[in-house]
């Protein structure tokens, strides 16, 4: 038996630490870029800050004043961004000249704070109860619900949850998290169960599409966010949980499909829902379950990850019976790095380095051991000892004169999508399609009278997506420096609308909403290959 | 439309119930009861009550039935009970702990730990329970699922085991340093005697001490090993709790910011294999290292702590007349190593047992018997430096057999190593076993206290009714 297993996440770029890709030109005099790093508001420092200054991912911790700095840099443009586990993660670009001393001050958003108390009908307080900060933004074409932070309600049914990033939409929802049984002893007639507590949000929702989204000012302290939770019959799942040679012991976990562990733009935690371990039979009986769709895992491990198999279940409005899951082995993704069209005449020595994680659950034992390959350009390498499960796949180290044009897997293309390793059709083959012809979209932003406007945010939007959820996964962002100057890396040849804001456009459905509702006042850019295109930008905000 | 109804007359019986809370004669709402027939797996039914503490269940057949009942907030309980009864349950609630944690300016001090101590028979040092929490930004701590006994009470800061075990590493406020405080003060912890639905309150205010930096470097023999090895700073007078703790780097060396003035000793351990909130685990074949360190106005460098592999110590079980051949034996440390490993033996008299890597330093002995016939009387504390060996000696134990009809829904023991707690059975009775023979004292509430002396061999055998 194990309870839910929570680890919190940091954002994925700080999980992984880039390849040194440095600008140094050795003739040019170096500067130097440094700086105050404080909260938003009360100015006090944060003093746990990082700072990373990209290109040569350069890592500064701040010290007790929040300050920061960083010599020996060669003139170009560089981003800086601040990640602290007490604020908010901000970035910049800035561009610094020949043996310039620059002086880049951070004011980081202070987190909030949410607190307020878990009742049940009666208006008592429900101690032990896990509530949970939930972001909801737009992952891989598709609108999903993250935890991004958990707590549980105290003796009085009191809780608090921190940190919460001002200015996003988040939903709070209250949850029973009891150990399971793999056979429950719960009474055979589902009206004799007591009632069980179902998932519900703030403020009396029983899904988060009825929740209320809560969006907090800089470090707010939100009170008052009580939850009666809402109850529903019990129902009962059974059946039997099979590995390579048929029903046997094997571990398993039930969870909802949403919301999940995963990650988001606001953080993440991963974790692995309620589970126990089934007898040598494979036989389940789970119980005290409310109607919903549910995800069930099953798994066996012995030293690593040998089987893995997972189901879909809906449970309406009666006990579900005859399930019969079985988990299938794990398979080694072969995978190349292959140019689209005729190679280029000079060899290109990088390397891209791939980041592969599970999508939504903390890795098995070994599992991690395998899952940073790095690939010559043209080139092959593998993925070893996958279960049938999602992942999240990166890539790291990609040239500036190149981009990524494509990603299949068995043939299928899973751009902007995750890697599904049970989805393969034949041999499982992850093919990553590098392209030559990328253009460049750079420019100044200004005001209405041509003046450099600094910090502003660029964001650029392919012309063929057709949805908020699409256009959320494809686009691209780029900060502007003091100067107003910004540049988008090697983008595929087409038409793209592109627009200037004095902030950065989020994942949420809200700030997607309104980037969506910009598109026919943003510029349209068409984009040849190979070409550079300059445009000039106003701030629509 | 005709239809066929079928009347099967079965002997029909009921169950009606109600649920107080032992301390107050309250009702309990939401208890969730679940109803199984003795003998059989499957629960019949499930129950909860409702506003006025009430459940029932209606037509069962007659027999004996096992009710069990739970509610956050409140110990689970077990009743045996015959169809067609009409029940009174009363409920346990558990103690609260709480209070708050602030500097010497009033300003709350959050992230701090605060850790329960039982207090130990005899005079032995205090011992850490599980029960701990962690302020809030206020600088507030709830301790809330205390069971009946005595509890003194303690807030550590900076890089304490648990901060650091559950981080790796831990934040320093340079005005406040590391460093832990029992209530109210460190010489005198003050035991709070928790019954059912107490809630006391214990506020610390933390004040600023001048503090100083310690570093030196383990000197761990080359072994290709890539574990930590982590080293604790303990009061020499107050060995509980650990001042700060701190991993060493891969070359051994270490480096502690903010140490309180004081006399310490030094534990190193490792390698360490994972952390939890009981500091470093220890891998199969740790090495210790121990020395002593006085700071007393100027930083503490250039230690130099050597490791080895630990002290053993040789296990001899010599059991009393009618006490069973074997017995388990669990070393607890009474020191924070800022590191953790279970060394435990079981022992079948006459044949010696030796339990190897063993930290150097003083532990509890807890010895178990069968069936909890005999006790040990031997020497329970001992020190481990080398080797050694250490006779276990049991004699018969005594025990206790009552039965409660006094208005009560627990008995709790006073007296002994640990309190203890026996809920009585549906025919009200209760058990004690495994005591050593002595004064104690039974209490079923604030106003209902029975002294008794129990002897080894025979059950002493005791009737709590209500006080007159």
């Amino acid at each position: 038996m194990h309870n839910d297993l929570v680890v919190i996440l940091l954002a994925a770029g700080v999980l992984y630490a880039q390849d040194a890709q440095t600008a140094q030109i050795p003739s040019a005099p170096t500067g130097s870029i440094g700086g105050v790093i404080q909260f938003e508001g009360t100015g006090k420092p944060v003093d746990d800050g990082i700072v990373v200054i990209d290109p040569g991912n350069k890592r500064i911790k701040t010290d007790a004043q929040g300050r920061y700095s960083q010599h020996d840099l060669a003139p170009g443009t560089y981003h800086i961004s601040v990640d602290s586990m007490k604020a908010t993660s901000v970035s910049r670009a800035v561009t610094l000249l020949a043996g310039q001393d620059m002086t880049v001050d951070f004011h980081l958003p202070a987190p909030g704070l949410i607190t307020g108390r878990i009742v049940d009908e009666n208006k008592e307080p429900i101690p032990d109860i896990r509530v949970s900060l939930v972001a909801r933004e737009y992952q891989f074409g598709e609108l999903h619900y993250v935890y991004t932070e958990v707590t549980t309600s105290n003796d009085k049914g009191e809780y608090r949850l921190a940190p919460v990033a001002p200015g996003r939409g988040y939903l709070v929802v209250a949850e029973k998290r009891a150990p399971l049984h793999a056979i429950s002893d719960a009474p055979a007639d589902p009206k004799l169960r007591k009632r069980v507590p179902v998932p519900t949000y703030y403020d009396g929702a029983d899904s988060a599409e009825g929740g209320q989204v809560l969006v907090l000012r800089s470090g707010e302290q939100r009170e008052g966010v009580d939850i009666r939770m809402l109850r529903s019959p019990s129902y009962c799942l059974e059946g039997v949980l099979e590995g390579a040679n048929g029903p046997g012991q094997m571990y398993f976990s039930i969870g909802e499909r949403q919301p999940a562990f995963g990650m988001s733009g606001a953080g993440g935690t991963a974790g692995m829902p309620p589970g126990g371990r089934t007898g040598p039979d494979g036989r389940i009986r789970i119980c005290d379950l409310h109607p919903g769709d549910y995800e069930l895992t099953a798994f066996d491990v012995l030293d690593s990850l040998r089987t893995f198999g997972k189901a879909s279940v809906s449970i309406t409005d009666g006990d579900v019976g005859k399930v019969r899951l079985t988990a299938a082995p794990c398979i080694t993704v072969s995978g190349e790095v292959v140019w689209d069209g005729r190679a280029p005449e000079k060899p290109v020595q990088a390397k891209i380095q791939l980041w592969v994680m599970p999508a939504t659950r903390p890795t098995f034992k070994h599992e991690a051991d395998g899952l940073f390959p790095k690939s010559a350009i043209p080139g092959e390498f593998a993925l070893p000892n996958l279960p049938m499960d999602n992942y999240v796949l990166r890539l790291f180290g990609v040239p500036d004169d190149l981009y990524v044009k494509d990603i299949t897997y068995s043939g299928r293309s899973i751009l902007h999508k995750p890697l599904n390793v049970g989805s393969a059709i034949g041999k499982a083959t992850l093919r990553i399609v590098v392209a030559t012809d990328g253009g460049v979209i750079a420019g100044k932003v200004t005001d209405k009278d041509g003046n450099p406007i600094p910090d502003a945010s660029v964001t650029i939007m392919p012309a063929e997506a057709e949805s908020e959820a699409i256009l959320a996964a494809a686009l691209d962002s780029e900060p502007a420096d003091q100067n107003g100057a910004w540049s988008t890396k090697r983008l595929p040849p087409g038409k793209y609308y592109v627009v200037a804001s004095s902030t950065p456009f989020d994942m949420t459905p809200e700030s997607i909403g309104r980037l969506w509702q910009l598109h026919n006042r943003a510029q349209e850019v068409e984009l040849g290959p190979g070409a550079t295109v300059q445009v000039t930008l106003t701030p629509m905000e | 439309m005709l239809s066929t109804v079928v009347l099967t007359v079965i002997l029909a019986a009921a169950l009606d119930g109600r649920v107080v809370e032992d301390h107050s004669g309250n009702p309990v709402a939401s208890v969730e009861v679940r109803l199984l027939r003795n003998g059989a797996p499957q629960v019949i039914a499930e129950f909860e009550t409702d506003g006025d503490g009430h459940f029932d269940a209606q037509d069962l057949p007659a027999g004996d039935y096992r009710l069990e009942l739970s509610k956050s907030n409140y110990m689970g309980v077990t009743a045996q009970v015959h169809a067609d009864s009409v029940l009174r349950i009363r409920v346990l609630r558990y103690g609260v702990i709480s209070g708050q944690v602030t500097d010497e300016q009033g300003q709350p001090v959050r992230d701090a730990g605060v850790l329960a101590f039982t207090k130990p028979a005899g005079g032995a040092p205090l011992r850490q329970t599980d029960f701990a929490a962690r302020t809030d930004e206020k600088g507030e701590y709830r301790l809330h699922h205390l069971t009946p006994g005595e509890y003194a009470v303690a807030a550590s800061w900076g890089a304490s085991t648990r901060a650091v075990g559950t981080s790796g590493n831990a934040m320093t406020d340079p005005k406040l340093g590391s460093g832990f405080l029992f209530y109210p003060g460190n010489t005198r912890p003050q035991f709070f005697p928790v019954t059912s639905g107490d809630e006391h309150r214990a506020d610390f205010m933390l004040q600023p001490a001048a503090s100083f930096s310690v570093s030196g470097k383990v000197e761990a023999p080359a072994s290709g090993d890539t574990g930590r090895f982590w080293i604790a700073l303990t009061p020499v007078d107050q060995p509980a709790l650990a001042v700060a703790v701190t991993q060493a780097a891969a070359d051994g060396s270490f480096h502690f910011d903010s140490v309180p003035v004081g006399s310490y000793q030094l534990f190193a351990s490792g390698p360490i294999t994972a952390r939890t909130g009981l500091g470093g685990l220890l891998g199969d074949e740790p090495l210790f290292g121990q020395g002593h360190v006085d700071v007393a106005g100027q930083n503490v460098e250039g230690l130099s702590v050597a490791v080895d592999k630990g002290g053993s110590v040789t296990f001899l079980l010599r059991r009393g007349s009618a006490c069973p051949s074997t017995a388990s034996v669990r070393l607890v440390p009474l020191e924070d190593h800022g590191a953790a490993k279970g060394w435990t033996a079981e022992l079948t008299a006459g044949t010696p047992r030796t339990v190897n890597r063993i930290a150097p330093g003083r532990y509890q002995l807890e010895v178990k018997t069968p069936g909890d016939a005999c006790y040990l009387v031997s020497d329970p504390v001992v020190t481990v430096a080398g080797s050694g060996t250490v006779e276990i000696r049991t004699a018969p134990a005594g025990s206790i057999q009552g039965r409660l009809t006094a208005d009560a829904a627990a008995v709790t023991l006073y007296g002994g190593e640990d309190v203890r707690m026996a809920l009585p059975d549906a025919d009200h009775k209760f058990t004690f076993s495994g005591l050593r023979p002595g004064h104690y004292r039974l209490v079923t509430g604030p106003e209902n206290k029975t002294e008794i002396d129990v002897l080894a061999g025979a059950p002493t055998v005791v009737e709590l009714t209500n006080a007159q």
